[in-house]
């Protein structure tokens, strides 16, 4: 099975890197558009700005990639940002710049939740809507957020949410999963989750 | 959300130190198994200071810096020697998700804002430094020597307009003293902005930890000295939180 991160300039390509060395992976950096053949999963790791990630992505041909990898069904898991491009548009550069648009719904700013602090900065817990996850039971709850904007997932597409706002913090189309914390971040429960996401076979439907 | 202990790790161009007051500094071991062991004894996250990167031409430890992220899988913080968006840019690539700036925010929201519109509020990390003339608060800069006429709580609400994503608010008498936090003040600022605020300044025993959380909005505190001194760590405090009705994350969760 091969793995992929696809590279960008964000910061934490660095750390999920390091979080699969230390899980024993093997994976490839993801560049150009050659890079994804033969790739059974990707990671797209992701902090900073909606704007900013989309015009990389568009920049490197990779935008169009992604898609057609998810829309086959791929093994994708988008971290932070990485997961908010699964979207249309955000709210972050003013509905600006196109994502991936798998998730028909837009990335929208935490005050709309009447959030009471912004940046969302910490640990949190998990409510899961399901029982399983990449066939796994689910044995963690916390993990680390860092955010300011929200995915406005269609309830269909909602695997967990946050805190009593219930704000869509893992999204699910296809086989793609979008998750808002950082696993990478999120010590052992995320080193878990990650684990998890790599050595699950089949294709699940939830 | 939960409530969050940071342990606060000081460099002098890269050796770990500690001191009182700002002042006195000991070097105190190595920063990479420092890490391991908070990283292990589950600390919500780590601060790293280099203290002494002052003067033009101190270098930042880039490879000490993914070192240390090499052997953590919890959020990193790093502060010290930043002047200019290519220095915190490389900090990001080192595996850190924050950046901690002090003296240049006071003198400068340019660049404040410069670094908010690049990486995002969320990796901005802005230190205020405070202390007490005539019982009246006052941001203090330079390493608390120099004190300014600005009230902490209108300068910390100036840094929430601009977007910056956090405050760690310390104060300069207890800093490094082991004395008690100064619990009214922290909640005071809390329950009074809308970012996170991590108080640190003279945390020194298990209550600490539980009275400045009570009936506030405050995000975390940051200890230094009390874990590197005192037969206290991590998981003992975390219990104590627990014990005490604290919102704080445990280990089987």
């Amino acid at each position: 099975m091969n793995i992929g991160i696809v590279d960008s300039p964000c910061g934490n390509v660095f750390s999920v890197e390091n979080s699969l060395d230390y899980l024993g992976f093997e994976y490839s950096i993801l560049k150009k558009k050659s890079d994804f053949l033969d790739i059974q999963k990707i990671i797209l790791p992701g902090v900073g700005n909606f704007n900013f990630l989309s015009n990389f992505l568009k920049e490197k041909k990779l935008l169009d990639c992604l898609k057609q990898f998810i829309q086959s069904n791929g093994h994708f898991l988008g971290i932070c940002l990485g997961s908010q491009i699964l979207c249309n548009k955000s709210e972050e550069d003013n509905l600006f710049s196109s994502g991936l648009s798998v998730l028909d719904c837009n990335v929208l700013n935490l005050k709309k939740k009447n959030y009471n602090l912004i940046p969302n900065m910490g640990w949190g817990r998990l409510n899961w809507k399901v029982d399983k996850i990449f066939n796994k039971e689910i044995k963690f709850n916390n993990f680390y957020f860092c955010h300011s904007f929200y995915i406005d997932s269609p309830t269909k597409n909602i695997i967990a949410t946050l805190g009593q706002e219930k704000i869509p913090v893992i999204v699910k189309y296809k086989n793609a999963f979008g998750v808002q914390f950082h696993p990478e971040k999120s010590g052992r429960n995320g080193l878990n989750f990650i684990e998890n996401f790599l050595e699950w076979k089949e294709q699940v439907f939830v | 959300m939960f409530k969050r202990i940071i342990p606060s790790i000081l460099l002098n161009k890269s050796k770990v130190i500690k001191g009182e007051n700002f002042r006195n500094h000991k070097e105190n071991g190595d920063a990479v198994s420092m890490v391991k062991i908070y990283n292990a004894q589950m600390a919500d996250e780590i601060l790293v200071l280099d203290i002494k990167l002052r003067n033009k031409g101190d270098k930042i430890n880039f490879e000490l810096l993914k070192k240390i992220s090499k052997n953590c899988f919890i959020p990193l913080c790093y502060g010290g020697g930043l002047d200019n968006e290519n220095e915190v840019f490389k900090v990001l690539q080192s595996g850190f998700e924050k950046v901690f700036i002090n003296n240049s925010a006071f003198k400068n929201t340019i660049f404040i804002k410069k670094l908010i519109s690049i990486f995002g509020g969320q990796a901005i990390v802005v230190g205020v430094d405070y202390g007490y003339e005539n019982q009246t608060p006052r941001v203090f800069i330079n390493s608390g020597k120099k004190r300014t006429e600005e009230h902490p709580l209108e300068y910390i609400k100036e840094l929430q307009e601009i977007g910056v994503g956090e405050i760690i608010l310390t104060n300069i008498d207890r800093e490094g003293c082991r004395v008690g936090l100064d619990t009214n003040f922290i909640k005071f600022i809390s329950n009074n902005v809308a970012i996170p605020i991590i108080a640190s300044g003279g945390a020194g025993s298990l209550e600490d930890f539980v009275l400045p959380f009570k009936n506030s909005k405050l995000s975390g505190i940051a200890a230094g000295k009390m874990l590197l001194y005192s037969d206290n760590n991590l998981l003992k405090i975390r219990n104590y939180m627990k014990q005490n009705n604290i919102n704080v994350r445990m280990n089987f969760d």
